[in-house]
Formats: C-alpha cells, structure tokens, sequence
C-alpha cells in the first residue's frame, strides 16, 4: 500500500547540484521521441505530419492521446532543430 | 540570449517545484528523483517535460506534461496537461491550456481562460491553471 511522505529526503541544493552536472543525451532523446512517434503513428494510422496538420488547433486535439501526440511532435522539432546547427541529421526523419 | 547553462537551472528549478508538489500524493511507486533527472535532461532539448508518477498498485497513474518558455530570462509554462489515469488509460480528471473552450458546462465563462478541467464526468470546469491544485483536485482519487 503507497505511504504517504512526511518529507523529502533530497534537499533543493543537492538536487539542482546533481541536475546541473549531468550531461544530456540527444540521441537518447530523439530516440525516445521517434518511438512515441511511431507508435501513434501505429495506433492512429496516420503520418505524425498529417496528424499536426488535421488535427492541432481544432477541438478533436482535446483528447489525452492527441494532447500528448502533438506535444510529442513538438518537441522532436524542437530538439531536432537544435541539433540541425551542429550535425547533419538526415538519418533521423519521422515516418 | 538565454545561455543553455541558464535555460537549463531555470527548468531544474521548476522540475524542483514539481517535486515538492507530487509529495502530497502517496510515494510513487518509481524512483522518482531519478525520474525528474532524466526530465531534465529531456527538456534541456525540448523545453517540455511529459513525466510519468505511476501507482501499479492502485492501477494509477499521474501525468505532468508542460512546455516552456523563456522570456526575459525567466521560466513560462506555455502550455501544459495534467491528468490523473486509471487503468486502461481512462482519465479521471484532466486540466490543460488546449485554447478549445471558453465556458464551462454551465455555459459560464470559464474563470481564468484557456485553463479549465474535464471533471469525472467529463464535463468543463473553470480551473486556475496551477500543478498544485490540481494535486488538490487528485488527492481524493488516491
């Protein structure tokens, strides 16, 4: 049965210490990102390019997996634009 | 412009914000520090955060999903999605700032607009737009 936590046992300054010193991994994030992806792409049958037209910004984007699907799609832009400036990324194209 | 170092302690500092909220639920059933660090990791690329707080054995779940912004150096939450899942993926009460309604299910405008909550019976409530809140709203269903 869950408990309930009296308090924390990290501090604020342990925490934002241990955040700062790691070094994120792109291609473990596109990766995961690809995958999510895919598997709307699979569950939906629909291109996630297609979806973000069709679908985003219209009332049927109000749903739990559509909400997720273009955020989803969001953020491999997002972190697919940050990457174009320093490498070539031709080998990573949803689809 | 922000500094990816900045960006980076800005959005650490909201993850941390985040954590101290999720304690008033019952104790995750994941190791949820670790959790937050590869959040962070995350959003340093995609100014988002999508976390999952899972309770397999209460067959629920907690989603955090928001995306940031940072004008003036500091953090915005541009957008965001909360929701509390049970099993099956039927949600049980979701908040978000999807811009898709503008009254509630009695026809009210909603009080802090685009924010609002789909209630257990799916129906459209004003919300304010806060995690912590929305936590309170959560509590019973845990």
């Amino acid at each position: 049965m869950p408990t309930r936590k009296a308090s924390s046992k990290i501090t604020k300054e342990q925490f934002l210490a241990e955040a700062m010193r790691r070094e994120p991994n792109r291609a473990k994030i596109i990766n995961a990102l690809v995958k999510q992806l895919h598997a709307y792409e699979k569950k939906y049958r629909m291109r996630s390019e297609i979806f973000f037209k069709l679908i985003v910004g219209t009332p049927l984007e109000d749903q739990e997996d559509f909400l997720d699907w273009a955020m989803c799609y969001r953020e491999y832009f997002k972190v697919f634009q940050s990457q174009l400036s320093e490498e070539n990324v031709a080998a990573h194209v949803v689809g | 412009m922000l500094s990816d170092k900045l960006r980076k302690w800005l959005i650490s500092n909201r993850v941390w914000e985040i954590y101290v909220l999720l304690q008033k639920l019952p104790k995750p059933e994941v190791d949820l520090v670790s959790v937050l660090y590869e959040q962070i990791e995350r959003a340093v690329f995609t100014n988002a955060l999508a976390m999952i707080v899972p309770w397999p054995s209460l067959n629920k779940k907690f989603l955090v999903r928001e995306m940031y912004e940072f004008p003036k150096e500091r953090l915005r939450i541009k957008y965001y999605s909360y929701a509390l899942v049970e099993t099956g993926d039927r949600i049980i009460i979701r908040a978000d700032s999807a811009p898709h309604h503008e009254r509630d299910y009695h026809r009210k405008l909603l009080t802090k607009f685009p924010h609002h909550l789909h209630d257990e019976n799916g129906r459209i409530c004003s919300f304010s737009g806060g995690l912590g809140d929305f936590i309170n709203l959560a509590m019973p269903y845990l």
